[in-house]
């Protein structure tokens, strides 16, 4: 049984329980009116996309348990790899908007850049090139030109 | 040997970002205001009347100043999201914030604990009156026929308004309260749905503040039957105000700005003079005029104690009038 | 309308100096609206309080250009990176990537510049001939009307759900669900916010979009990257751009396009003359109703140049009608109109139909000021598609360092908001899974933007009406957008069985 759940089952399921997660609070805020105001209350159209959420979640799960299931990732070797570089990428990601929170939005861009550079196997005269183009875009353009503040 | 290239330029450039952030903040220990550049946080879009007035009162600001001020909207949740990240921004007056009638509102609508107690004002620069504005070929001519008609039929009377819980909501609210006519509010999203729903013939009446019906009102397409609020408004003289009528309710909007709490004395000082002469000068003063506001300025602690004494009408009012 | 005001007028503003602020304005507004999250709004208001010192022409000249190339410049970003550069540009991805990753990128863009600019002129003929007209019939919009438009709008997540529909579905009504979150529109109470003050403000649409194309196709393209392949895919690269050569669509194209594209201008004008309506829906209805008109609607989502030729004039479509109704009410019907009217007032002009009779000269300046910025689009465009092509010959790890680091600086700009940032990046995210999973983004991106104003029009004539729901019967205007709902939702299964009857 556990087996099944993969691919298109499991993705059903999460829709599932993503419109429960709307649908049970739905019915707490008020489906219909309170009190003289016309029309159904707060809860009302949450409640009903949820609804519509589950049932089509449901029927995804139906689809892939009938043997149309979609694989989401293949055994490739080389892809299961790339698997690996995108987690690598997102932890650099988030290190870097941490950085950005608690020193500076330029150096957590300038970092991003080269790093994700480096792991692209960028040459490192590229790399530096490439970095102070986009860090010079964003200082002058954004935050001269267009005053955006980027420090939080 | 590549790695070893790249781990000392990533070094290098850590260290020179870091060591110049170090500096400008050394710089900014020093005692004299302003060092560097001013954020002004405007709560609502670009391009909306606040927006406009905050940009000017930005542009005169700095030029008295001589550093430069910048506007950054923060939008969402009736202000509450730009006022909250201006209140906990540091308080150095580095950042300030536009203040609309909203601070006073957002606590009592239950939105937000935020409120005009988290800020120093700095200056009130004009106020916003409400009025009722119904299409020019209505059947009243007079606040009192008005009135009149929506007690024969209660609720049959829809008037726009620019959300729940807005300003113009509140005012159409206090006259119901105080006349006894029941009106049916209908919330759009901003003034100018509103405005069109009751152009379309969708609604009775609007009301919004005059400045905002002016062009449809310039043109006969609709009329104004009473202002809500202490003064006649500038945009349409002739009419009366409900105080006039013997309806004791005002509403209005006003606008001004102000610095979080915590912000040391001296530079609030500074601010306050500044803005004196910013909200005096005749950009400042024509800005509001062609928008159709009122000049009202105030100092920050006359609007410290203003805005205390609306805080706490309004968390009364509001709840009785919106929440039933 | 008077002819030799109409010239005298047209020779005030061809001076150098005006003319001069309209391409600066053009150049502006291609740069800003070629980002993403840098919206013609955001482009308009930052430069609105610098003009209050120009003469009205001039400054006018300089923000009419901005938001037409703005606007426009929105599909160069959807054709090039898949992400849209400014909400009314939605549309323009369905088919402009598309075209892209089939090697025709240059022939995309050069339909962008010229289709945008032929959906501007349509739009301002209109505006010139039939303001009043228009204006007149789109103000009586109420709650129901705007209700049964945003249907409208949302039976296009079936022609987007591209192969699986019932994936389609399933994430269009997550959409839906997500767009409630956030303050309720009639009774001000908090919806699902976690007591998180951001989340009061609700889930920001273009946050959402960003991610979820442009890094969620980063994702999915770093994950399908072949190592061992690299030689090939870069001599696919160069071969691709070799082909870019043809820009200009062919003359057997254009009459191609031809019909669908003056109907989606004409339609795009009235939506947009609809005070609260505005380009992206605009644009989707569009596409969606030249889909089911078309012979080859099977193409439509898949790369089809006439697909995408409709989208391209529905955006600026829009702006003839948003200024329709601006000029002749009074009515802002979008943020770039109200501004435009705030800047109006600054320059003692009062929008409305006495400026008509007041300050004719100067209406007719703004109409001429529009073709004269669509003018300026369609030379400059065209003369820089070349240089947009040769862009897309950079590699693709080039590509996605830039992608992400523009989706992350657009996220934030858009509202100054970090949260939105995160947003941003968790879109990104479920973008991917979507993609590999098959699920289409288009029916959520469609049920985000759309479900604000499908719920707080239905209820808020449902306040009108008292509970009623006979109201949505009892307009007319009201029945024949249901009328057509339905017909829309069916033409398919009628067409079929009239060709099979025909058949017989």
């Amino acid at each position: 049984m556990f087996n099944k759940l993969k691919g298109d089952p499991l993705m059903g399921l999460l829709i599932v329980i993503f419109g429960l997660v709307f649908f049970i609070p739905s019915l707490k805020l008020g489906v219909i009116a309170p009190g003289d105001i016309g029309g159904p209350g707060a809860g009302f159209f949450p409640a009903i996309c949820s609804s519509f959420v589950m049932f089509f979640g449901a029927w995804v799960i139906f689809d892939g348990l009938k043997g149309k299931n979609t694989k989401y990732f293949e055994d490739d070797p080389e892809l299961v790899k790339n698997i690996k570089l995108l987690f690598l990428l997102a932890a650099i990601f988030v290190s870097c908007l941490i950085i950005w929170v608690y020193v500076n939005f330029f150096l957590a861009m300038a970092l991003l850049s080269l790093s994700f550079n480096f792991i692209f196997g960028r040459k490192a005269l590229f790399n530096i090139l490439f970095t102070i183009v986009i860090v010079a875009l964003l200082y002058f353009v954004f935050e001269q030109l267009l005053y955006i503040q980027f420090e939080i | 040997m590549f790695k070893n290239k790249a781990v000392n330029l990533l070094k290098a450039v850590t260290l020179g970002l870091t060591l110049s952030c170090v500096a400008t903040q050394a710089v900014d220990a020093a005692p004299k205001f302003p060092r560097k550049q001013i954020q002004i946080v405007v709560p609502y879009a670009p391009g909306g009347a606040s927006d406009v007035v905050a940009r000017i009162y930005g542009k005169e600001l700095e030029k008295e100043l001589g550093k430069p001020v910048v506007i950054v909207n923060k939008t969402g949740a009736s202000g509450a999201v730009g006022l909250e990240s201006v209140k906990n921004s540091r308080p150095d007056g580095y950042t300030m914030s536009y203040m609309p009638v909203e601070s006073t509102m957002i606590s009592a609508l239950g939105l937000s604990d935020i409120s005009s107690n988290d800020f120093s004002f700095v200056c009130r620069v004009m106020t916003i009156p409400a009025a009722i504005t119904v299409k020019a070929d209505a059947p009243w001519n007079t606040l009192e026929e008005f009135i009149a008609y929506a007690k024969e039929n209660p609720e049959k009377v829809m008037i726009g308004n620019s959300g729940t819980g807005s300003i113009w909501h509140v005012a159409a609210a206090s006259l119901s309260k105080a006349t006894g006519a029941e009106f049916t509010y209908v919330p759009f999203d901003g003034a100018a749905p509103a405005i069109a729903a009751l152009l379309g013939g969708n609604i009775t009446a609007v009301s919004v503040s005059p400045s905002e019906v002016k062009a449809n009102v310039d043109a006969g397409q609709f009329k104004v039957l009473a202002v809500i609020g202490d003064k006649r408004s500038s945009v349409v003289p002739d009419v009366k105000t409900t105080k006039e009528m013997g309806i004791d309710v005002t509403a209005m909007g006003w606008g001004g700005f102000a610095v979080p709490k915590g912000t040391p004395d001296e530079v609030v000082q500074i601010l306050n003079d500044a803005s004196a002469k910013v909200v005096a000068t005749d950009t400042v003063k024509n800005l509001l005029k062609e928008r159709g506001f009122e000049y009202a300025y105030l100092d920050g602690k006359d609007m410290d104690a203003f805005s205390a004494e609306q805080l706490k009408q309004y968390q009364t009012l509001i709840p009785e009038l919106i929440k039933k | 309308m008077d002819m030799s005001l109409w010239f005298s007028s047209f020779l005030q503003i061809l001076t150098p100096e005006v003319l001069m602020f309209n391409v600066f304005g053009v150049i502006v507004g291609v740069v800003i609206g070629a980002l993403p999250g840098l919206s013609a709004t955001m482009a308009i208001a930052i430069l609105t309080p610098i003009t209050f010192w120009f003469e009205p022409s001039c400054g006018f000249a300089m923000l009419i250009g901005v938001w037409n190339s703005a606007i426009f410049a929105g599909g160069i970003s959807a054709v090039l990176i898949n992400t849209p550069g400014t909400p009314a540009s939605i549309a323009s991805t369905f088919d402009g990537y598309q075209m892209y990753k089939q090697g025709r990128g240059g022939l995309a863009l050069g339909i962008n510049v010229i289709y945008s600019a032929i959906g501007g002129i349509i739009s301002t003929l209109f505006l010139i001939f039939l303001s009043f007209p228009i204006a007149n019939f789109t103000v009586t919009f109420g709650p129901t009307e705007y209700f049964m438009l945003a249907l409208f709008g949302l039976t296009m997540m079936i022609s987007v759900s591209e192969n699986n529909i019932v994936k389609g579905m399933a994430v269009g009504f997550a959409g839906l669900t997500l767009s409630s979150v956030g303050i309720d529109p009639i009774l001000a109470v908090k919806r699902f916010t976690l007591d998180s003050t951001s989340l009061i403000a609700g889930i920001s649409f273009l946050p959402v979009m960003i991610g979820m194309f442009g890094i969620g196709e980063v994702l999915n393209q770093i994950y399908e990257y072949r190592k061992s392949q690299e030689k090939e895919n870069l001599a696919l690269i160069k071969q691709a751009s070799n082909k870019l050569g043809r820009v200009v669509p062919t003359l057997k194209e254009f009459k191609q396009y031809l019909r669908p594209t003056i109907i989606a201008g004409a339609e795009s004008t009235i939506i947009g003359a609809i005070p609260a309506a505005g380009g992206d829906i605009a644009s989707i209805i569009c596409w969606g109703q030249a889909k089911k008109m078309s012979k080859h609607s099977d193409e439509y989502g898949k790369g089809s140049a006439e697909g995408f030729a409709v989208s391209c004039t529905a955006n600026n479509g829009v702006l003839g009608g948003a200024l329709t109704t601006m000029l002749t009410l009074g009515i802002p019907g979008d943020a770039v109109t109200a501004i435009l009217i705030g800047s109006l007032m600054m320059y003692g002009m009062q929008p409305g139909p006495k400026m008509f009779t007041e300050d004719a000269s100067f209406v007719m300046q703004i109409m001429q000021l529009m073709l004269i910025s669509n003018f300026f689009i369609v030379v400059l465009g065209l003369a820089s598609a070349k240089m947009s092509a040769k862009i897309l010959n950079a590699k693709p790890q080039t590509v996605w360092v830039a992608v992400t680091i523009l989706c992350v600086v657009g996220s934030f700009a858009l509202n100054n908001s970090f949260s939105d940032v995160l947003i941003m990046a968790v879109a990104g995210i479920v973008g991917f899974i979507f993609k590999r999973g098959g699920f289409a983004p288009g029916p959520f991106i469609l049920g985000l933007l759309l479900g604000g104003m499908l719920e707080s029009n239905l209820r808020r004539a449902l306040v009108m009406s008292k509970g009623s729901l006979s109201i949505f019967i009892e307009r007319p205007v009201t029945c024949v957008l249901l009328i057509l709902i339905v017909l829309t939702l069916f033409y398919p299964l009628i067409r079929k069985s009239l060709f099979k009857k025909k058949g017989a």
